[in-house]
């Protein structure tokens, strides 16, 4: 055999074994999650001891349960999107469509910076901002749900700049010419037929983000969360989060039983990022049928 | 009434003579590189006008100028005079001093419909190819769209075809429907002056002559300019010819516009 071919063997070898490879790891991953959490999985585990509509209606507080946390995450994400959504998509596009080379060079490298920042550096941000806002601005201030959103927001931004950009940069130059050829002006182009063209690449950075999101620990935990706030009461209150419930949990357990849980909120982490991802993914389906017309 | 008053009453009240475009001394050069240069040009207010030329010889680049979308290319410098009759009489389409104005981009470029030598459709269905750019470029309000969608697709003979896909993406069209789509796409925004870059040269036959037919008829209604290098269809089609070598005007024919075989020989010529 020749060395070409010798080596042309190997990588095709190599390839057949990476690619079962992350399927295993995921695979591993899910099943000792599943096998540790199932067993605590029970309504017991997100209600505890109050009846189950009652909870979801907020007519009574759960203290022993993780239905404080499960919507403290919901709040928490959906604050971060709102936040992140718009300035994300819109640096994307600009950097795309509209931005200058140098300056596009320059918002790129703060961009990158951005997302290179480690999450914990983002969390002490967060903090020390607090801190500066009580000795000027606001005295009252203090860490909240409103501020870990906007840490988050500010980590998931350059995510969701860098694939609408990507996105945007990958449609075809024959797409321009044609909408150029009948009239849209550049901003036309971009809003009616760019974007919406994108749309499964932007929405996969969305899914990204969002992802993040959830499952970020350290911004939350320097900027707002506690282990013990119940339902959150508002943007200035302080919140639970189902990461910063594992981890406390992960960290303080006093038996096996505790544990077990920790184990429980996991696999419920799991479950609402994959809901998460699941919605994402038929809105993005719904509208390609809606737009791009149906196959 | 002298004879020069004769002609200009002549020219205003007669379609078919007006003129519709007027090209003078154009020079485009993309990046230093000249691509035409000195070329006159004309065509009349009804009626269909062919150019023809080997590869590279800057017929598109003529028919790009027209309505500026040479522009869109990086590097782009044109020089000359290019005047197009929008509804208002002959109007500068580049500013000519500094200063000068001149019709906004957008709105020339919609006025002056322009079909691409390969189906250029959009990534939507086949009623949204027609409906997104009336709605964005016209500003059509949502409840006439449906009729709007309707004509222009009866105008190109394509509404039987597709009347029960309207919901289907436009690519899973054949390529000469597709084409077609285009051309009522176009025609639906209503231009004054319509560009057909090579509109044939991606086809079989059978698609090449409803392209074809359908151009005879529209010339009836709309100054029409064709590229093309098919020496059998520009003889065919042509109600003036122009030939081009070498980014220069080569030869005009206002009428007795000569046979395939000549046209051939010109092309072999140039």
């Amino acid at each position: 055999m020749t060395r070409a071919g010798l080596s042309d063997l190997i990588l095709r070898w190599c390839l057949r074994l990476f690619a079962p490879l992350v399927i295993l790891a995921v695979g591993a991953l899910l099943v000792f999650l599943v096998r540790q959490g199932w067993p605590s999985l029970s309504p017991s585990l997100v209600f505890g001891s109050v009846p189950a509509l009652d909870a979801l209606l907020g007519r009574q507080a759960v203290w022993d349960g993780l239905w404080p946390a499960c919507a403290g995450t919901f709040c928490l994400v959906a604050l971060a999107a709102g936040m992140a959504l718009f300035p994300g998509i819109g640096c994307g596009l600009y950097l795309a469509e509209f931005a200058p080379p140098r300056r596009a060079a320059g918002i790129r490298l703060a961009m990158d910076v951005l997302a290179g920042t480690p999450s914990i550096v983002m969390g002490l941000f967060g903090f020390t901002l607090i801190l500066f806002l009580r000795k000027t601005l606001l005295p009252d201030a203090n860490t909240s749900l409103l501020l870990s959103a906007a840490c988050l927001a500010l980590l998931v931004t350059p995510v969701l700049a860098a694939t609408t950009a990507e996105s945007l940069a990958a449609m075809p130059q024959s797409l321009r010419a044609t909408c150029q050829a009948l009239g849209f002006t550049k901003r036309q182009c971009a809003r009616h037929m760019l974007l919406p063209c994108a749309l499964p690449g932007i929405a996969g950075g969305i899914v990204l983000a969002v992802a993040r999101a959830a499952e970020d620990t350290a911004v939350i935990m320097l900027t707002g969360a506690v282990a013990n706030a119940g339902l959150p009461a508002g943007l200035w209150s302080r919140f639970e989060a189902l990461p910063f419930s594992i981890y406390y949990t992960s960290a303080q357990y006093q038996d096996q039983d505790e544990l077990l849980r920790g184990f429980g909120a996991a696999l419920l982490l799991l479950a609402l990022s994959s809901g998460l991802l699941l919605a994402a993914h038929l809105l993005e389906k719904r509208f390609r049928r809606r737009w791009q017309g149906e196959v | 009434m002298n004879h020069a008053t004769n002609h200009v009453m002549n020219q205003a009240t007669n379609p078919a003579r007006r003129q519709s475009i007027c090209v003078e001394h154009l020079e485009v050069a993309f990046g230093g590189r000249r691509v035409l240069e000195n070329v006159d040009f004309d065509a009349r207010a009804t009626g269909l006008s062919v150019i023809v030329g080997r590869s590279g010889s800057g017929k598109t680049t003529l028919l790009r100028a027209l309505n500026r979308l040479n522009e869109t290319l990086p590097g782009c410098r044109t020089r000359g005079r290019v005047r197009l009759d929008l509804g208002r009489g002959l109007e500068d389409v580049y500013p000519q001093s500094l200063g000068a104005r001149v019709r906004p981009l957008s709105e020339l470029r919609r006025l002056v419909g322009m079909v691409f030598q390969t189906p250029s459709v959009l990534p939507v269905s086949v009623a949204q190819n027609i409906a997104v750019p009336l709605k964005v470029v016209r500003g059509v309000p949502g409840s006439e769209i449906g009729d709007r969608v309707r004509q222009a697709l009866e105008a190109v003979g394509l509404w039987q075809e597709t009347a029960d896909r309207l919901r289907l993406p436009a690519a899973s069209l054949s390529g000469g429907q597709q084409q077609r789509l285009c051309l009522a796409r176009a025609l639906a925004l209503e231009p004054a002056v319509l560009l057909l870059d090579e509109p044939t040269a991606s086809l079989d036959v059978h698609s090449a002559r409803a392209i074809e037919d359908l151009l005879t008829g529209l010339a009836e209604r709309y100054p029409l300019v064709v590229v093309s290098h098919n020496p059998r269809q520009a003889a065919k089609l042509a109600q003036s010819l122009a030939v081009m070598a070498k980014g220069r005007m080569q030869a005009r024919f206002e009428r007795d516009i000569p046979d395939a075989g000549e046209i051939g020989r010109l092309l072999g010529e140039a």
